[in-house]
């Protein structure tokens, strides 16, 4: 099989002998595919050992259990189950501790109206990656676009909101990061402790909070989920 | 229950076991042993279920002092192990009495070697895997490698495991290693490609759990356009823009933005894994 329409997307299929494949679609679209993705991988077919997303292939590592038919199951797959998206707010506080100088050299934006754009924007969770509990958003006006830098230095806390590109990301555990931070999220996105690590799914929308403060630190003392926050369980 | 001390902690010493398989969609890596073959040797000979999470040695072991009477077996590399002053060899188990001491001394052997004391090592647990993994503090100790000074804590369960006895190989080390064409070969040039078959690679001492980065003539490429993010697996073989290479492993990241212009299949990846610090190999020709 030379190609696969999964989801209403046509994907070229490029099996690396008995050990992955990779499909491709002529449209980028990390959302889309992150979408896909997930439906796959909730459907944990047999011959199918990890799932991994990015905005231009999906690649599905692959097992004995392998054979010519086995993509075929994939057409199985009601994908419209994991592409149903919901309304969610997140609560952030954008502390004067944040990167606003570099948001103002590199946009031409003062802290106030870079804020006021972030919260009128369209913005979607789009995929998972590069590092565990890291969450690409969507949505972002080119005007507040902010390049990657080239040395990644600054200590990220956990629940950082940072621009970096045309996304906006979330880094849910610290690590080091190279996108420019913004502020911080008074709920939690990702617990290591649960499976699956996180609730939100690809096409989820998100709407931002502000928060002063003082609710900031009220909110993050109850440490609640971003779901919970948004009565759901 | 049986305690050890560890008087050394060694060069990168953590627990691992056969990592967490399933949860790469959400960029979190496998982990587990770099080389499970030894890892599930180890526990087989111990008298443990081959999962168990046993402790993984990198070119420099560590001193431990046992506080009790148990079992233990050492599988892979040959790092010179004493056990109270005498010789002993990996591939066996032994026993070891309150205050014994095991330790190891400087080693060419392989990079690897797998320590498990028979019973249940008590400690912590992400997404059913007790593999270490520093970089998001996942399993073991908060992902943090074993310290000086630390204790680890063995329980004995009263029932008995059943013992799959299969015949596995045993792993040795190689000089040609066999690779596959990955998604972006075509970026090699013929005269990269030159490079590649027909020149040595050394692994340098810039490596870690994460990758491993190679040693060797630079691998010429035709013109890298910025490439945006794609899916990576242990034993991807990136191309730096430098001409470098370097090998994904079990706490790689699950996405990079550089041409994958090769792999290594599990057993290939094993073999590489197993190679200590400066050793040199080839890439056969596919």
């Amino acid at each position: 099989m030379t190609s696969l329409r999964l989801h209403d997307y046509e994907f070229t299929v490029h099996l690396f002998e008995n050990d992955f494949i990779i499909l491709r679609s002529s449209r980028i679209d990390g959302t889309i595919n992150a979408e896909i993705s997930l439906g796959i991988l909730n459907q944990r077919p047999k011959f199918v050992d990890e799932v991994i997303s990015s905005p231009s292939e999906i690649l599905l590592k692959i097992n004995e259990h392998f054979h010519e038919k086995s993509l075929e199951s994939l057409y199985l797959i009601d994908f419209k189950s994991t592409s149903r998206s919901r309304q969610l707010k997140l609560p952030v506080f954008f502390g004067h501790e944040f990167e606003w100088d570099r948001v103002d050299l590199l946009t031409g934006l003062s802290k106030e109206v870079y804020i006021e754009k972030l919260v009128e924007a369209d913005l979607t969770v789009s995929m998972f990656g590069f590092i565990p509990g890291f969450i690409y958003i969507d949505g972002l006006p080119e005007a507040l676009y902010v390049p990657r830098k080239e040395n990644p230095a600054r200590h990220q806390s956990p629940n950082t909101i940072a621009v970096g590109g045309p996304y906006l990301g979330i880094y849910s555990i610290p690590s080091p990061g190279g996108w420019t931070s913004l502020g911080q999220a008074a709920v939690t996105l990702f617990d290591p402790g649960t499976l699956p690590p996180t609730q939100l799914n690809p096409g989820d929308k998100l709407q931002l909070e502000i928060l002063e403060e003082e609710e900031f630190i009220n909110l993050s003392n109850q440490s609640i989920t971003l779901l919970k926050y948004n009565g759901i369980h | 229950m049986a305690s050890i001390k560890f008087i050394q902690a060694g060069l990168m010493t953590s627990v691992q076991d056969l990592g967490r398989p399933g949860l790469m969609y959400y960029a979190i890596p496998n982990s587990g042993a770099l080389n499970p073959s030894f890892a599930q040797e180890a526990n087989l000979l111990a008298g443990n279920p081959i999962d168990a999470p046993v402790i993984e040695c990198i070119m420099t072991g560590p001193v431990i002092e046992y506080q009790d009477r148990c079992r233990f077996a050492i599988c892979g590399a040959d790092m010179g192990w004493l056990l109270d002053g005498m010789n002993i060899k990996p591939g066996q188990s032994y026993d070891a009495i309150p205050g014994s001491i095991l330790q190891s001394r400087s080693t060419n052997d392989m990079k690897t070697a797998y320590i498990s004391v028979e019973g249940i090592l008590q400690c912590q647990s992400s997404f059913n895997s007790s593999s270490s993994y520093h970089f998001a503090g996942l399993g073991a100790h908060s992902g943090q490698r074993i310290k000086k000074h630390q204790f680890l804590e063995f329980t004995i369960e009263p029932e008995e495991h059943l013992i799959q006895l299969e015949f596995r190989p045993s792993l040795e080390l190689v000089h040609v290693l066999n690779i596959q064409p990955g998604p972006e070969f075509n970026i090699i040039s013929s005269e990269g490609i030159d490079t590649l078959f027909n020149t040595s690679f050394r692994i340098t001492p810039n490596s870690n759990r994460m990758g491993s980065k190679l040693q060797g003539q630079p691998v010429d490429h035709k013109k890298m356009d910025r490439m945006g993010s794609v899916p990576l697996l242990p034993g991807f073989i990136q191309l730096l823009p430098s001409g470098q290479l370097v090998v994904i492993l079990q706490d790689g990241q699950t996405t990079g933005g550089y041409p994958r212009i090769g792999y290594l299949k599990k057993i290939e990846l094993e073999r590489f894994n197993a190679m200590p610090l400066g050793y040199s190999f080839d890439f056969s020709k596919f």
